[in-house]
């Protein structure tokens, strides 16, 4: 592990706050972007090996589709928004007004759609931290895949593990009511105090 | 695929070569990592190795040479596979995987370690004075890749793909 990263700069109890700050917010964000009340069932802040790395999203050869974006600012990391096809579906059917199962595949217009899902999330769960921290977080704009569990976290690992053997990852489940609708948000970041070491950054 | 074989999992970071004639080596959903087989067809040792990264970062001293970077992974695997007596000159070397999978747009190329993995793996070898045969390799998508230590046949699968033999 990297004592560096992990070591004296990082004040788990700091980022439990902020993770469980900024989930909230990002949520309320889903909710109002899906027009429906959706329920927080877990927040974690977990230091999570390369072993199991690729079981964060499930089976590895289950399919998912992932909403992934970089932030950067005084920190950085990567956010990944993961929902089975059939609920990332679902999603785009509630956004759009459509009757249920009207969406079967991912096109332009619905990876747009979930693109933008992920836009406020991930800026809602930003700004909770950026403010609680006083600090400027941005994110990037939204890449929307669907492949492999096992793919999606292989990318996203293979850059937070660049590091680290481990990484910490917010792990963020939630549902709504009827519908059952669950899904993952996980934001990795890179632990470290960036102040005074401008040159370090990769945005 | 032989149905009654072991199939045995190579995480990242991980690599395991045999001799065992009923062992399949997997890496599952390879995204911008590298699946890198290796197989003897005289002495029928096969190796696979799941490649994460092309180089340990600038400044990172001491790191243990694994199966984690393509530049202590790869020597490491040939290494072990002439421990278990294949030779170098026999080598069938083939890989997958080194996709780019999100694609953010106004991003830059640090951010494609895909292709920086394949890059590395074709200098890793070109030094070492071997050459991979065969591949599948960049684009975007996951890719499951098999190698059947009994033939060293080497399949790769994709999402709604039927699987290729390299």
């Amino acid at each position: 592990m990297n004592q560096k990263t992990q070591g004296s700069l990082f004040d788990l109890s700091r980022w439990s706050k902020l993770a469980q700050l900024g989930s909230f917010n990002a949520i309320s964000g889903l909710s109002e972007m899906v027009h429906q009340e959706v329920k927080i069932n877990g927040v974690q802040l977990d230091e999570v090996s390369v072993r199991n790395a690729v079981s964060l999203l499930g089976k590895p050869e289950d399919m998912n589709v992932g909403i992934y974006l970089l932030f950067s600012g005084n920190t950085s990391g990567q956010i990944l928004l993961a929902f089975r096809p059939e609920i990332a579906f679902e999603l785009v059917d509630m956004v759009m007004g459509n009757p249920a199962n009207t969406t079967v595949e991912l096109g332009e217009m619905e990876r747009s759609v979930l693109g933008e899902m992920g836009n406020i999330v991930g800026t809602f769960f930003l700004n909770a931290l950026a403010n609680q921290a006083n600090t400027c977080l941005a994110p990037s704009p939204p890449a929307v895949v669907m492949d492999m569990s096992a793919s999606l976290m292989d990318s996203v690992m293979t850059r937070a593990l660049s590091e680290s053997e481990s990484v910490w990852v917010i792990k963020l489940s939630f549902s709504t009511g009827e519908r059952e609708l669950h899904g993952q948000f996980l934001v990795l970041p890179v632990i470290e105090n960036k102040q005074g070491d401008d040159n370090n950054g990769e945005e | 695929m032989n149905p009654t074989a072991t199939v045995i999992s190579i995480g990242m970071g991980e690599m395991k070569v045999t001799g065992d004639p009923m062992v399949q080596l997997c890496c599952i959903g390879l995204g911008s990592c590298i699946g890198f087989s290796a197989y003897d067809p005289v002495s029928r040792v096969g190796g696979m190795a799941h490649l994460v990264l092309p180089n340990p970062a600038p400044g990172q001293n001491g790191v243990i040479p694994s199966a984690k970077y393509v530049t202590t992974g790869v020597p490491l695997i040939l290494e072990e596979m002439l421990k278990h007596g294949a030779q170098l000159s026999r080598l069938v070397i083939k890989m997958a995987g080194g996709a780019q999978m999100f694609n953010i747009p106004g991003s830059n190329m640090s951010l494609d370690i895909g292709t920086r993995n394949i890059e590395m793996v074709r200098s890793v070898l070109s030094k070492v004075g071997v050459r991979y045969v065969r591949s599948d390799i960049g684009g975007n998508k996951g890719r499951t890749m098999y190698l059947m230590i009994d033939t060293g046949k080497v399949l790769v699968r994709t999402v709604g793909q039927p699987a290729i033999e390299l």
